[in-house]
């Protein structure tokens, strides 16, 4: 018995051995780079690209191999989190929440040499700069982007005799046109089985009731993301109750949106991009929200739908919203010079081009791809103008989701958390409204209880808060450094209610 | 006395092959441990301390963890979340025993096959019957009565040993797979148990909007049945104290799981006279307890602590049946607004809706308690019961309930014991892996329990002291049940 366990063990160590030596880092000559990303077969080709772009570009050995292996890992959010706090993470890894990690102080700084190389704030989508980095400083460069709008089935439109809406629509037309729609597309069917759009429950929903919202000039949060406001006076209390309204009337009494039981009950929502893709080929959705990397499925189907694009329905001021799939580099990197040459090669015209045909959302550098986007019309008749006004839209409306630094991205998402409450008759509409801004308040509170750094950002931002609620009060333009919030930056400079300032001071 | 160099060598050889297991016990669970007790009491938050931030040391906050937790707005839903879904577990526990009392039944061959032959006809031609009508034209609706007829015809060929295997199965099937398959089955519009709900739900509408008018009165009578039975069953309690078969402790938590069903009727009822009738209903009960344990005080004495499995599990029961009598009025008046819809009484929307989602997991988790580890230790212990009782009992002339009654229930009571305090704790521990794949703990937190509760505050929002602070508090919760266990599992057995 000894014999055997003695020989299991000896079994099991040089099984171990050979994992390890096995490993890319051992195998190969050249320093291996990690960079975790999600298992999308593009990642693979992206990853020989960059190991030609090396090459093209001389980074090389001696013997003129790429100066890096890169490889992928493909561990989840969690998963990342884990293995950045530990010290254990990939040198690139790609995330939502950069300001987020950047808190966590598991990023590098790479504001100055992302100017100096190609790939810094400056070389992106303006909305974007907010979700690169913290307070100012840039720790990430995207891989992509997306800015979500209305992407529209222009053959189920006219099969029932319907036109696409314009680029531009407000609420009020958004729900005549579905009234119509949906009257017409069920007309004989003994339950209703399509819809105007995919439901609200969730965060396409959340996109739209932002982009309504914000377009009243209101947002979730002040001037310097310090407090939720929507409940604090009058008029954002109503701009926020109003959505709630128009979204419990469209569920629930137009039926122009599924209700959460109806897609509970769809049987489609395996694969990428849930059922919102099968119901929107099918006819069974006139539009979805979505962004430009949808093309990816929807490429892959024999059926060509001939698209059309609009933005969400909202009021006067125009906006949409912008995320971004940033790369980061890892503070724990053993190659961080290999590994920011990766970001150059984001950055780089290949990159951008195989980004741009591909349809893999938006180039995270559009100026070197300017011709290429263009050139999509003729290449994919079908798809129209959808290219470039989503380019369009990216560089000039669009600006992030609300996003406090006082407010973690992984905490309850208190406004879906009250929307539920709202549409399952838990709360009446006065209660759900108080709810966001008391829960999320809450937050900010534990957040500065649980860090003493962050209570001192917090008192240095609620300070100059204090300053712009007064300049407010009394009329005065407000010096830009002042604003946080991404969307009350770009409101008050598009409204004329800022005095542009130098990062040094007030001018 | 000395050992010698052999002994020496074999237990070195003895630790050497248990090292790597010791080793790995030590560092995925004793370390981690010890560790998460220190962390409750610190302010261990991922911005502040990390591999990167290991400057800055790791504050002590004393117990301001666990006081944050009680003034957390949301922590009492979550924690009431979590008892919620443990109210189904009597129900899982009878449902156990009745399975291994089924089990436990020769079914091969003989006269059954034929009687079970009958049963697969009469279902697939009832199927048909339902295809011709239009009613079964799900797809998951055929392949399930297909299924059970299959499963009824093995059985009767492969016996009690192939019915044991499948109640088994929803054990040791993954977790995620079951629930997914359960996502499926709760789809509210063309799930299965809608779809079976349905035409039973079309058929009841005429009769629910006849006794629509009446629903007032019979919620109001369920509720005043419940205060009566509430009284009733604390003129029981009283009496087995006086009898000496109840001890203080029992009576004292008799006492608070009777009254807790009349308290809650207070907030979960829209009724304005129960305002006033409850608090009397109440009044009246604890006041007959307090004039028998100080005015007339008890005709026999017996220990402290005798009577405490009585209280766990007939008080239990009672107060879970209390509830259920609430939950039974709060559906007669709504009934009128239902039954009078456009397309009569409504199926319910399952885990779509935040005042179903709960009962949706606790009958998941009905279905998995009934074929569990349960109905094995059931099983086991129902071979335990001696044959010369039931002997007994048939010259006697008892009947099969008397013989279940007065044998087979007592004798494994031992068991049932086991069971329920096992199944708190993994009551209070679980909910995880169903908020995670099946609602992710909503809608509106309606599905959020302690479990989820933890992981969401320990890695998403890195506040690991307080994740910490929380999952103590689970653990000294559970802690207590277990010592309650130890302390008066085996008297029970021996009353």
């Amino acid at each position: 018995m000894k014999k055997l366990f003695l020989t299991i063990l000896l079994v099991l160590v040089a099984a171990s051995f050979y994992t390890v030596m096995s490993g890319a880092d051992r195998a190969s000559e050249v320093p291996v780079i990690s960079w975790r990303s999600d298992a999308n077969p593009q990642r693979y080709e992206q990853i020989d690209m960059f190991h030609q772009w090396l090459v093209d570009n001389k980074h090389v050995t001696p013997e003129g191999k790429a100066a890096a292996l890169l490889v992928l890992d493909t561990a989840d959010n969690q998963g990342t989190m884990i293995q950045a706090v530990s010290g254990m993470a990939g040198d690139l890894f790609d995330t939502y929440d950069v300001p987020g990690y950047a808190a966590l102080g598991v990023g590098i700084d790479v504001t100055e040499e992302g100017a100096e190389n190609g790939y810094g704030f400056a070389n992106t989508y303006p909305g974007m700069k907010t979700l690169l980095g913290r307070d100012g400083r840039q720790y990430a460069y995207p891989a992509n982007g997306a800015t979500v709008a209305f992407w529209i089935n222009a053959d189920t439109l006219a099969k029932y005799g319907m036109k696409p809406p314009a680029l531009e629509w407000t609420p009020e037309e958004f729900e005549a046109m579905g009234k119509e729609f949906v009257k017409r597309a069920n007309e004989g069917l003994p339950r209703q089985d399509i819809f105007f759009t995919q439901t609200l429950d969730g965060g396409w929903g959340l996109a739209m009731l932002y982009s309504i919202v914000r377009s009243k000039g209101y947002d979730l949060y002040n001037e310097t993301l310090t407090k939720c406001v929507v409940n604090s006076d009058e008029e954002t209390r109503e701009a926020f109750s109003d959505v709630f309204k128009l979204f419990y009337k469209w569920t629930y009494v137009d039926h122009l949106v599924p209700t959460a039981a109806e897609v509970a009950s769809m049987n489609t929502d395996a694969g990428y991009g849930g059922g919102d893709y099968s119901n929107f080929l099918a006819g069974k959705y006139a539009m979805i929200v979505m962004g430009r990397y949808c093309l990816i499925r929807f490429r892959e189907f024999h059926t060509k739908i001939n698209f059309a694009l609009s933005q969400l329905p909202m009021y006067d001021y125009k906006n949409l919203q912008i995320s971004a799939r940033a790369a980061m580099l890892y503070r724990g990197s053993k190659h961080p010079e290999l590994a920011k040459l990766f970001m150059q090669f984001l950055a780089s015209k290949e990159y951008n081009k195989y980004i741009v045909d591909g349809a893999d959302g938006l180039p995270p550098n559009p100026a070197v791809v300017v011709d290429e986007i263009k050139a999509l019309k003729d290449k994919f008749p079908n798809e129209g103008r959808v290219h470039e006004l989503e380019f369009e839209w990216a560089q000039k409306i669009a600006i992030p989701a609300p996003l406090s630094p006082y407010v973690k991205a992984g905490s309850t998402n208190w406004l879906q958390n009250s929307l539920n409450r709202y549409f399952n008759g838990r709360s009446s509409l006065e209660e759900a409204i108080a709810l966001i801004e008391s829960r999320y308040n809450l937050e900010i509170e534990n957040s500065k209880e649980a860090n003493p750094a962050v209570r001192a950002d917090w008192d240095a931002d609620w300070k100059l808060q204090l300053k712009i609620d007064e300049y407010k009060k009394n009329g005065k333009k407000i010096p830009a450094e002042w604003i946080k919030n991404p969307f009350h930056l770009k409101y008050y400079r598009d409204k004329g209610m800022l005095r542009e300032t130098t990062p040094g001071g007030d001018k | 006395m000395a050992i010698n160099r052999k002994e020496v060598k074999d237990i070195a050889v003895g630790v050497g092959f248990l090292l790597p297991n010791i080793l790995g016990f030590l560092a995925f669970t004793v370390i981690p441990l010890a560790m998460s007790i220190y962390m409750a009491f610190t302010d261990w938050n991922l911005e502040m301390h990390n591999y990167f931030r290991l400057d800055t040391p790791v504050r002590w906050v004393g117990f301001a963890n666990f006081v944050k937790l009680f003034t957390d707005p949301d922590f009492g839903q979550y924690f009431g979340n979590t008892f919620f879904l443990m109210i189904g577990m009597p129900f899982g526990v009878a449902g156990s025993l009745c399975a291994a009392l089924l089990l436990n039944i020769e079914f091969k061959g003989g006269r059954r096959i034929f009687t079970t032959m009958i049963i697969t006809a009469v279902m697939v031609a009832s199927l048909l019957i339902l295809l011709t009508l239009g009613l079964g034209g799900s797809g998951m609706t055929i392949l399930m009565m297909s299924l059970i007829g299959v499963i009824l015809i093995i059985g009767s060929i492969g016996g009690k040993t192939v019915y044991r295997t499948l109640f088994y199965f929803p054990f040791f099937t993954s977790g995620v797979a079951t629930y997914i398959l359960w996502k499926k089955l709760y789809a509210p519009n063309n799930g299965p148990i809608n779809n079976a709900l349905r035409p039973v739900l079309e058929a009841l509408t005429p009769v629910a909007q006849k006794i629509a008018p009446a629903c007032s009165v019979i919620a109001t009578v369920l509720l005043v049945l419940m205060g009566v039975w509430f009284l009733l069953m604390v003129r029981r309690k009283m009496r087995l104290w006086r009898d000496g078969e109840s001890g203080n402790v029992s009576i004292v938590l008799g006492m608070i799981f009777l009254s807790l069903p009349p308290f809650f009727s207070l907030y979960w009822t829209d009724f304005e006279w129960v305002r006033i009738v409850m608090p009397l209903f109440l009044a009246v009960g604890w006041l007959m307890f307090f004039f028998r344990v100080f005015i007339l005080k008890r005709k026999y004495t017996c220990v402290l602590d005798r009577g405490i499995g009585d209280s766990a599990i007939v008080d239990g029961a009672q107060m879970v049946g209390g509830f259920i009598l609430i939950g039974f009025a709060n559906v007669a008046l709504l009934l009128p607004e239902l039954s009078s819809q456009p397309g009569g009484l409504p199926a319910p929307e399952w885990l779509a809706d935040y005042y179903w989602a709960k009962p949706s997991i606790m009958l998941m988790g009905f279905w998995g308690a009934i074929g569990s580890n349960n109905m094995l230790l059931y099983l086991a212990g129902l071979s335990g019961v001696p044959q010369e009782l039931y002997e007994a009992a048939d010259i006697d002339g008892a009947s099969p309930w008397q013989r279940f009654w007065n044998i087979t229930w007592p004798q494994l009571s031992n068991v049932t014991f086991f069971i329920m305090v096992m199944g708190v704790i993994g009551g209070l521990q679980g909910g995880f892996e169903m908020a995670r794949t099946m609602t992710q703990g909503g809608p509106a937190g309606s599905t959020t329990t302690l479990a989820y509760y933890i992981y969401t505050q320990g890695f998403s929002t890195g506040r690991l002291g307080y994740a910490s602070a929380v999952a103590w508090l689970l653990f000294l919760l559970v802690f207590i049940v277990t010592m309650f266990n130890w302390k008066f599992g085996n008297r029970y057995t021996n009353e």
